[in-house]
């Protein structure tokens, strides 16, 4: 994908995810994380494993902030 | 990436090994990048570029194989017929050792790839590929450090399945061309959605889904642990086992629909090649897009409906409310009765109590005479049962709640007032209007494949069969689909509410559990905005591609006065559209054409910077066109490996046109001893050691 077409995915997501106020917590960053992540694992052969195993890095950390939000 | 050098070492007809290793740089004094390698055929120029793919990815495909073949030529062989990659004379000679390493530049750095084969230890004379071994090495250069995971490296530069895109042959153009118009190979055309890397978008969505459902899972097998409700547990798990035998099914169905749209692209690829079955296809189409429009509006207006007014109540809701209204009233004017009689008893009451003290009247003021005791019995009595009837009413009057009353009156006035029932009406009377059009457009769709049956030749109509059967299949496949998305969702709603009961039930969640819950609502609302993101992206993109190669392609075409645009539909069907708007068939070669433009315009979209590695360039098109696409490809940014035979371009004419923007041109020559070896001879030079 070329960068500009990687940057508008990007930047169509971070708009998709300002729409929703569930997803406050999901930075641009964190939204350039996960479009690297699956896109670094496009041609896995192993059952979509490593990423789903990245993608569930990515959101641990935002669950924990919610969590904490929560309990605050 | 960039390439600077390839040396190969005993690499099928190039022999030789250390200084006599074959090499070949790019590397331009003044930044030129480009290189032309002439060369008559079977002198070596495919083993040559094989060379760079060999480095990659450690395997190059046979002679026989097409751009979907899957074909490896064997490290090792004794007969050249055999196309071994170790060279057939080193091999007679029993030399072993083969090999290619690459020099390029990549993010700014300089690395050189070394990938070669030798004997394993223990075998003397190697005659199966399992008895030779591999060395495999990456080095930057800049900084001396060798690369750890080798092949995942060069996989981020250019994945092996989109190799095809940057390094082809042009004997070859028509089976690329093919690439784009075959509707019936999914497995082609998923080589074109993985280089523009849409599988990111598709399977990012099936990322999320099948963390979802792994989430539900734990979540499921927390809410039992977290109340030990028997019941609930044994209904959950079992909602569990039925959900997941369901999605298996939906799998299945999910699939045998995708094998009849396969099918269907086919015969509609047929039919459009027939004049008939074109004007078919396009009354079709236009039925179709009438159905698809009815369906949008029904949808929308059921929305509606559902916003304004819960389905059910809204069946049953004008009678209800009048009759609600009809109790209520009567309950407000029992309780004002009631009200009333309790203001009569106040002053019954009043009226004894001032005869027994011998008061005056309330009423009328006169005297009272004080009574007798018998009287005087009789008036207590009477006060004691006013009392206990005030009570009663007192009670009675105070249930229900008459301000519940009232306010319950007032909500169900302003429903029955409101204007949404009209609403309701009239989306009613849209819905009918609409399901009707729907209707009559899956009609006209069915009779416009009849009429065509009836007076054509056997072929469309038996096509047209084949069509409305398919058709038929699908639109059982996918009311299966929806009964079964159905099913899932329902079985979903109890799964939930049995979490719900489970985990309601035991003081406060877990931490894990608790977290898992967050997760799940996370990775729900992700998937729903990346599906929306990627739709559009995905639009995007292949408008993308058919501007590019739109671009390219009438710069390039001499009828480019009679065409509009190359136009790429969503399944990445390729068609060219001439100055009156239609598909035009046009000459094989300016389908050549077309297919070097899609290929440039799909891996300029992919944004892989990976030289343009073409054999026989003009095996496809005639001089004039190859003539503009070198000139094109050679002043393009990209870097441009250029093979052709020696009819295709002249060395002495390529030199003079092409050589300034080339860092060298090169020659292969047939060997005069021996016609295994070929020798590779410098031209035209701009290279950065001269």
């Amino acid at each position: 994908m070329s960068k500009s077409s990687l940057d508008n995915l990007i930047e169509l997501l971070v708009n998709e995810c300002a729409k929703n106020p569930d997803l406050s917590l999901i930075s641009e960053e964190t939204v350039k994380e996960i479009v690297n992540s699956l896109e670094k694992e496009i041609f896995a052969e192993d059952n979509r494993k490593s990423s789903i195993s990245s993608l569930d890095k990515i959101l641990d950390r935002i669950v924990d902030q919610i969590y904490e939000e929560g309990k605050k | 990436m960039r390439l600077l050098e390839i040396e190969m070492t005993n690499w099928q007809p190039y022999k030789g090994a250390g200084k006599n290793a074959h090499k070949i740089s790019l590397d331009g004094n003044n930044g030129e990048k480009n290189v032309i390698i002439y060369g008559q055929n079977a002198h070596g120029k495919t083993a040559l570029w094989q060379a760079i793919r060999f480095a990659m990815f450690g395997r190059v495909l046979t002679r026989i194989s097409g751009v979907n073949g899957k074909s490896w030529k064997p490290l090792v062989a004794s007969d050249t017929k055999d196309e071994p990659l170790l060279n057939v004379t080193a091999y007679d000679e029993g030399i072993y050792d083969f090999g290619v390493t690459i020099k390029f530049e990549h993010n700014g750095d300089e690395y050189e790839l070394n990938r070669s084969y030798s004997k394993r230890s223990g075998i003397s004379i190697p005659r199966r590929d399992s008895q030779m071994e591999e060395t495999f090495t990456i080095r930057n250069l800049d900084n001396g450090r060798y690369i750890q995971e080798k092949q995942k490296f060069v996989n981020d530069i250019l994945p092996e399945g989109l190799a095809r895109f940057f390094m082809f042959d042009g004997e070859r153009l028509m089976e690329y061309r093919n690439l784009f118009n075959d509707t019936k190979d999914v497995h082609l055309r998923n080589y074109i959605e993985a280089i523009l890397r849409f599988p990111v978008l598709t399977q990012g969505s099936e990322d999320f889904e099948k963390m979802g459902r792994t989430l539900k899972g734990q979540i499921s097998k927390h809410a039992s642990k977290h109340n030990k409700g028997q019941a609930a547990i044994e209904d959950l798990l079992d909602t569990e086992s039925e959900l997941e035998l369901q999605n298996d099914i939906l799998i299945d169905f999910k699939e045998e629909l995708s094998g009849y749209n396969k099918n269907l692209g086919a015969v509609n690829e047929w039919l459009k090649n027939e004049e008939e079955g074109k004007r078919l296809l396009e009354q079709q189409e236009g039925f179709k897009n009438q159905e698809n429009q009815a369906n949008e509006e029904i949808e929308s207006i059921e929305k509606n409906m559902s916003k304004a007014l819960p389905g059910a109540w809204r069946a049953i809701i004008s009678n209800k409310i009048e009759i609600r209204l009809e109790r209520l009233e009567k309950e407000i004017h029992r309780q004002k009765q009631q009200t009333q009689r309790q203001g009569e008893i106040k002053i019954e009451l009043g009226h004894l109590e001032n005869r027994l003290k011998g008061k005056d009247c309330l009423a009328c003021g006169t005297s009272l005479s004080k009574p007798s005791r018998i009287e005087e019995t009789q008036i207590l009595e009477d006060k004691v049962e006013l009392q206990n009837e005030h009570e009663l009413l007192e009670k009675e009057r105070l249930d229900p709640d008459p301000d519940y009353l009232y306010k319950r009156q007032k909500a169900l006035t302003t429903v029955k007032n409101d204007m949404k029932l009209d609403m309701l009406i009239s989306l009613e009377e849209d819905l009918l209007r609409w399901k009707s059009k729907k209707r009559e457009a899956k009609q006209n769709f069915d009779k416009a494949s009849k009429n065509v049956s009836k007076d054509r030749a056997s072929k469309i109509a038996e096509n047209t069969v084949k069509q409305r059967d398919l058709l038929k299949k699908i639109g059982a496949v996918e009311e299966r689909i929806q009964t079964k998305k159905d099913i899932i969702q329902g079985l979903e709603i109890d799964r939930d509410r049995y979490q719900g009961i489970l985990g309601s039930g035991g003081g406060k969640k877990p931490t894990v559990y608790r977290k898992a819950e967050i997760k799940r609502d996370l990775v729900k609302n992700l998937q729903d905005a990346w599906d929306a993101a990627t739709e559009i992206h995905r639009e995007a993109q292949r408008q993308n591609v058919e501007r590019e190669a739109t671009k390219v392609f009438l710069s390039l075409s001499n009828k480019s006065h009679l065409y509009k645009k190359l136009s790429i539909s969503e399944t990445f069907q390729l068609s060219i559209i001439n100055n009156q708007d239609k598909n035009d068939s046009a000459s094989p070669g300016q389908w050549g054409l077309v297919a070097y433009s899609i290929l440039d315009a799909l891996t300029t979209c992919s944004g892989i910077t990976f030289p343009l590695v073409i054999d026989t360039p003009g095996r496809s098109i005639d001089d004039e066109h190859l003539d503009k696409t070198l000139e094109y490809l050679l002043n393009s940014k990209k870097q441009v490996i250029v093979f052709p035979e020696g009819s295709e371009l002249k060395p002495d004419d390529g030199d003079k046109r092409f050589g300034h923007v080339c860092a060298a041109t090169y020659q292969l020559s047939q060997n005069k001893v021996d016609a295994n070896i070929t020798d590779i001879i410098l031209r035209k030079t701009n290279l950065r050691s001269n």
